[in-house]
Order: C-alpha cells, then structure tokens, then sequence
C-alpha cells in the first residue's frame, strides 16, 4: 500500500515546513520590527516566556538563541510552564523590569489571560505572540506580536503554528541582540526579503535568515527520504500499545512535541525521558519486544555515549523496536543494535536551535502515519473531546493571584 | 483477595518512614550536619542552587528547587535533568551573572559513585561553582571530587524500589534550604526548628492514617488491576512528586506511566484514547494557589472517563463525585509546602499493589519483593 494511502493533516503540515519558513520569517520579522520601538531595552532585565502545550515547548526551544544573540546583555530570559507563571511564579512587586510573552496561536486560553493579568499586576510588559490579533490574549497584552501565518486547511493538530511560534521568538532574539549590541543604534537600511528594515552592527537577523534557509533547502532535499523513512517505520510500529521518545538537552523538548502530537493524533500515551535516566527508569517497561522507541541525537553532542549505551539497552535487553532520528546512520554512532535509522541534516554548533526548528519532524509524522495505519480519529473524532462543557481550555476560571 | 498476600518491599519501606523520619531529621537538622561545610559566611553568600541526580534523586531535586528558592530567598533555584546539567550547561547557564562563590551544585546520589554523577560535580567545579553531595557514602569518588559532603547517614533499611532514600533527600534538601534561610537570618533559630519539626509532624500524622490510606490504595489497586497506563498530575514541586511516582510504577510493575502539570495535561494528554483504562493520579493541595485546577482537571478526567484518584489534603468533598480521594493529613497552613514530604506515598503503594496484584515481580521482573532478592533472570 503506497504512504500515500495513510497522507493526514500532520504529514501534510511536515511536508510543507520548508515551503513555509521563508515566508514566515519575513511575517515574523515584520511584526517584530513593529514592536521593537515599544519595548525599552535599557530598562528591560527580564523576558519570561510561557505558554501551554506545544507554546510552551517553543518557549523552552528558543531559550538557546536567546542565550546565543544575548550573550553577555543585561537581559536574562527563562521558559516557565503557564501553571507556573500563573499561580507559581514569585513576580516582584514592582516587576517593571520584566516583559512576558505569552505564546498562543489562537489567543483565547484562560491560563494565558491569567499571566497576561497577573504580570500587569505587578508591573510587567505583556506581550502576547498569537496568530489571532483580536484574541482576547492580544487585546489584554500591551504588544502583540502577530505571527500572521498563512491561513491553511492542514493546521490541525498544531505543527505551523509551533513552527511560527518557535521561529517567531528565535526571529525575535535575534532582533533584540542585534539591537543591544549595536548598542541600540540601526547603522543602516538593508534589503531583506523585500523588505527594507534597520540593521544594527552585529547582523544577527540577515546571519539567521541566511542560516535558515541553507539548512531548510537541506531539510527540503531530505524530506521524501525522511518521510519514506518513516512510513517504513510506522508499519513496523504498527502493533506499538505506546511510545517512548529518548532525547536530552535541546532535543528533550522536540521529543516532547512529539509525544503531544501522539496524543492528539492516534491518542496514544507516548513517554520522555532523558537517556541517563532511562537507564534508571524506563528501562523497566514491560512487556518487551512492544513500545517503539523513538530516539533523537545529534552526533556531535557529549551525549552520544550515553545514548549509545541506553539504545543498546533498550534493543539488547529490553527488545525494544527502536528508531534512531539523527544526522549520521546509527551504526555510524556506535550503534551496533538492530534499529532503524532516519537522517536528518545537521545544523552548526552555533545554531543548533536552528535544528529544533526540524527535529521533531520525523516523529510527528510517525505520529500521523500511526493514527492512519490502526484507524484512530485525530483528536479522538469530537464529541465530547470538544465538548467546551468538558475541554475548557478557555472557558475555565481565571483566578489572578 | 487478602492485602497481606500482596503486601511488598514499598509497604514496609512507607512503614519504615515514620521512625525514620526522627532519625534523619535529627541528622540533617544537627548543626553539626552543615555548618563545618561551609561556615557562616559561605552560606549566607549562596544566590544560587542548581540540584540534580538521577532516577529518584532526580525527583527529589525537582520536588525542593522550588520549596528552597522561597525558602532560602535564592535568585533562582532549578532541578535540570542529569544529562540536561553535565552535558549542555555552560559556565554561563551555571553562574549566570553572579559570582562563582555565589552558586551551589547539588548532586545526589546514596551511593555517590556513578559516572553521571561524577560528571555532573566535575562539570559544576569546572565552572567553578561550589559543590556539594548529598550522599550516604562519604568514601565514594563523588564524595572525593565535591567540595562539600552532607553524609545523611542513613541507617540501614530496605530500598528496593528507592523510598526511603527519596524521602531521606526530600529532608536534607529542605535543611540545606532551611540552614540557609537561618545564616541569611530569613529565619530564626526557633522557626528553623519548627522546620524540622513539622517534617516530623506531617509523617507522624501519616502514620496515623497509614492503614486506612494502606487499605485504600490495596482496594484501588484490585479495581484498577487490568491498566497498563498511568499519568501522574502536579504542579510546581508536586510537578516532581507526580514524577516519583511514575517512576514506581515502571519499577513496581513495568507499567507505562507519565507525569505533567495541570495544564498541559489539559492541554494534550487529555486526548489519549480509551481514558477509561487509565489509571489518573492527581496531587493537590488545599492551600497551593493551583487547587482550583487541580479541582478542575479531576473533574475532567472523570468527565472523560477517566478512574481518577486525588490525593489531597482536602476536604473530598471538594472533588467531583466519583472521583476517588486519598485523603492525606492537613497540615498546618504555614507548613503546607511541606506536602510533598508525604504526598507521594499514596501513589507509591498503589504501584506497588497494582505489580502485585498483576503477579509481576519488581524490576522488569527482577526483584522478588517477597523474599526481597533479586532474582538472576526475570521471571
């Protein structure tokens, strides 16, 4: 049966990724440059991010290019579950230093409101990253940053819009440093992208779009191989009861990403963790020979040892059917074990958040493939899934602490 | 089905905590437990704590980042995952902008000889911060490459699945938090004690419930005997107590289990299929500033359908009906944070019941938890 046969929205999202990051990074850009003057970078220390679901996962992803474009500035920037930010987060009385983004494609969870109220409270910039401008999260923040994503029938479960989201906020990082760093002056007037914006002296913006799209049109040369790779795969997990995803640092997040799209797509129970403490852990999953096994690592890490040693495990002891994401073949990590292998290209050192941008690329199209292959309705077909008397998601209290 | 058939090393480890816990606090509460560590000044500097260690201590650090960063007045206080800290932290992400004598890494580890733990403390003197391992073997190779050792001194006990050594790391966290509080003067020699002395109070008055809670989860455990999937829900620190418990249940009876917060479980593991074959923990507390969603997100998961089990410091009243609740002690509103000293064990037993009821040894089926010997195959 060709793959075709099981096509679905999230491979039809994956597919289209690298049609995508071109235009949304001119979208992206322009928003932030629109906003740029708004926010007071001298008296700014803080940025918190959060947000719920795959939002949150990008806020976490971007935490490395903030640190990347804001080396060695005043400004600290942190990733905080919206739970945490909510009801948890110890703001100061005056937190005036303080700008949160709280992301959400569509604006309307309470959870989000929540924050957005709670940092007025104390002071704080609120800023809301959505793709809805008269959300009710945009029209309580003081800044919106309108990821303005090209409107298509295949958005559902989320995948454009964690993209938009995750490159918006990498868009803005770079903004922000290329500002503090050319000490808050834009040298000179540049064309990007048809666009005409300042430029400060460090270049950040045209460095990370330059990067962007050699390592999509990478990514676009890969895609069948990646997506014929994985329907092989999803065959042979056909049987899985659940999955597991083993990831660390940046990655653990994709793998997170790829967990949540299992749960929307074939509804299945998918687990994280990091390879140490599968060791410790997981390793002890029963019965054998049943949950597959998704593995992400980049082959220039530190970690590789360690992911060796748990993939061996996991196929060795555990008999786990296994399914290594990385840029070389598994054999070429050290992996002697029988798994399958899936290629994907590697992004530089410098911008490894570049590579979290695509790394969940091949597990969520597993993830869509599996919910065709046993017959399983995205989002378990409504019902009461949708019923907003159950899934209230924007509709449950909001309690500002 | 007779509870004593079933009763297993999990049982007698929960059992073991109520004089335990009298042993340990005496231990890490001494001042002679700290104080020849660091001295006065030194503890007065600490900005900073970053805490991990693997499996179970992992948990632990999870569970006291958030109760030691009010508790200590820190800047900040995180838990990152083992591999997260030795491998992809820089010098940067350690000290962030502040001086190197300003932070402290925490590993844990009862033994203090594993290699990610020895990685982790080089990693962290590497970036010239303080070390420190919480340890129960001060010969151990960690103990030699830290800078400062708490022996916790645990007696010898039963530890298979690691209860006890959670617990105990629960306790010398909260004194390390609270010993700093006391050098900052954020607290006084009197409420330092009081500390100490609701950790006491709290697992004493556990106790008093230990059979009713015991008999309760053995009851659960029978009607939710055919499950193989789990979640664990909790925020904050009991974000990490959710997490402990999840890790029971793979090492109880090889079961696939996930923890998450309130909201992202709401969020998307709402959406896994056939709710009404998983089994659904939720810890809450009555005085946290999330109960109401904790309230909510029980309501859900029985909406769904969902067998869902609260355990709360709450009137169960509180809860949609239909919904179990394991009613843990109130304890004193000032010390409410101090939940996540017992809240994790309603779970633990009911992971241990569920392997047993299912005829599973422990550890992939490597661990005999009636003779209490591991076994040279799974069987």
């Amino acid at each position: 049966m060709s793959k075709l046969t099981y096509d679905n929205p999230l491979r039809r999202q994956c597919c289209d990724i690298t049609n995508l990051m071109p235009i949304q990074f001119g979208h992206s850009l322009r928003s932030m440059l629109g906003i740029l003057p708004s926010i007071d970078l001298a008296k700014l220390n803080k940025i918190i991010i959060t947000g719920c679901g795959d939002s949150y996962l990008a806020a976490v992803e971007s935490i490395d290019a903030f640190k990347r474009y804001l080396k060695g500035s005043h400004i600290s920037v942190v990733a905080l579950r919206a739970i945490d930010a909510a009801r948890f987060y110890p703001f100061k009385d005056d937190a005036d230093d303080t700008a949160i983004i709280a992301v959400s494609a569509s604006g309307n969870t309470a959870r989000l409101v929540e924050v957005i109220r709670r940092g007025k409270k104390h002071g704080a910039m609120t800023i809301a990253l959505t793709n809805a401008e008269r959300s009710v999260v945009a029209e309580e923040s003081d800044l919106v940053f309108l990821t303005n994503t090209p409107y298509s029938e295949d958005r559902s479960p989320g995948l454009r819009s964690y993209y938009a989201s995750l490159l918006s906020l990498i868009v803005m990082s770079a903004v922000l440093g290329e500002k503090i760093k050319g000490e808050g002056v834009f040298t000179s007037k540049r064309s990007l992208g048809g666009q005409h914006y300042l430029l400060g002296e460090k270049q950040y913006v045209n460095d990370l779009k330059e990067k962007l799209l050699i390592y999509n049109t990478r990514f676009e040369e890969a895609m069948e191989r990646i997506d014929d790779c994985v329907y092989e795969t999803a065959l042979r997990f056909k049987t899985s009861p659940g999955f597991e995803c083993i990831a660390d640092g940046p990655l653990f997040a994709a793998a997170e990403f790829v967990s949540a799209k299992f749960a929307e797509a074939s509804g299945d129970l998918c687990s994280v963790i990091d390879s140490e403490n599968y060791m410790h852990v997981n390793t002890f999953l029963r019965p054998k020979d049943t949950y597959g096994t998704i593995v992400m690592v980049f082959s220039d890490e530190k970690n590789v040892s360690q992911v060796v040693t748990s993939v061996q495990t996991a196929v060795g002891r555990d008999r786990r059917p296994l399914f290594v994401v990385s840029d070389k073949p598994a054999n070429e990590l050290g992996i002697t074990a029988e798994v399958r292998s899936c290629v994907i290209p590697l992004p530089t050192v410098e911008e490894r958040y570049i590579g979290t941008l695509y790394a969940y690329i091949p597990g969520s199209l597993l993830a869509g493939y599996h919910a065709m292959l046993i017959g399983e309705p995205f989002f378990r077909g409504g019902d009461k899934w949708m019923d907003p008397a159950i899934n209230t998601l924007s509709t449950n209290e909001i309690n500002v602490i | 089905m007779k509870k004593k058939d079933y009763e297993n090393t999990i049982n007698l480890q929960v059992n073991d905590l109520f004089t335990l816990v009298d042993v340990q606090t005496d231990i890490c509460f001494g001042e002679n437990a700290l104080f020849h560590l660091m001295g006065e000044e030194g503890f007065t500097k600490i900005k900073r704590i970053i805490i991990t260690g693997c499996g179970d201590s992992y948990s632990a650090a999870g569970v006291a980042a958030p109760i030691l960063h009010k508790l200590a007045s820190l800047d900040s206080c995180e838990a990152p995952d083992p591999m997260m800290y030795s491998v992809f932290y820089t010098q940067e992400d350690t000290v962030t902008d502040l001086l190197p004598d300003e932070v402290l890494v925490v590993a844990i580890s009862a033994s203090g000889n594993s290699t990610r733990i020895l990685d982790i403390l080089e990693t962290a003197n590497s970036h010239g911060a303080g070390t420190m391992l919480i340890t129960n073997n001060p010969e151990s190779a960690g103990g030699e490459l830290a800078d400062m050792l708490f022996n916790v001194k645990t007696p010898p006990g039963l530890n298979s699945p690691g209860l006890r050594s959670y617990f105990v790391s629960l306790i010398a966290l909260i004194a390390l938090g609270a010993y700093i509080a006391l050098k900052k003067k954020i607290v006084t020699d009197e409420e330092y004690l009081q500390v100490k002395q609701q950790i006491v109070t709290c697992t004493k008055a556990f106790e008093a419930r230990f059979d009713t809670i015991d008999n309760q989860m053995f009851e659960l455990a029978q009607d939710w005997r055919s499950f193989t999937r789990f979640a664990v829900i909790g925020d904050d620190a009991q974000y990490f107590s959710a997490q402990f418990v999840e890790e029971k249940f793979y090492e109880c009876g090889g079961l696939h289990t996930r923890h998450f917060d309130t909201e992202d479980w709401c969020h998307i593991n709402f959406f896994v299929r056939n709710p009404e074959t998983v089994g659904t923990i939720i810890h809450s507390n009555r005085t946290a500033p999330n109960f109401d969603r904790a309230v909510e997100t029980a309501r859900v998961a029985h909406a769904i359908g969902r067998p869902t089990l609260v355990v709360t410091d709450a009137d169960p009243a509180r809860f949609e009906k239909g919904v179990a609740v394991c009613q843990v002690p109130k304890l004193d509103f000032d010390y409410a944070w101090l939940m996540p000293v017992i809240d994790f064990i309603p779970g633990s037993i009911l992971a241990g019941y569920i392997a047993a009821v299912q005829g599973k040894n422990f550890f992939g089926g490597r661990y005999d938890f009636r003779r209490q010997v591991f076994l040279g195959s799974e069987n």
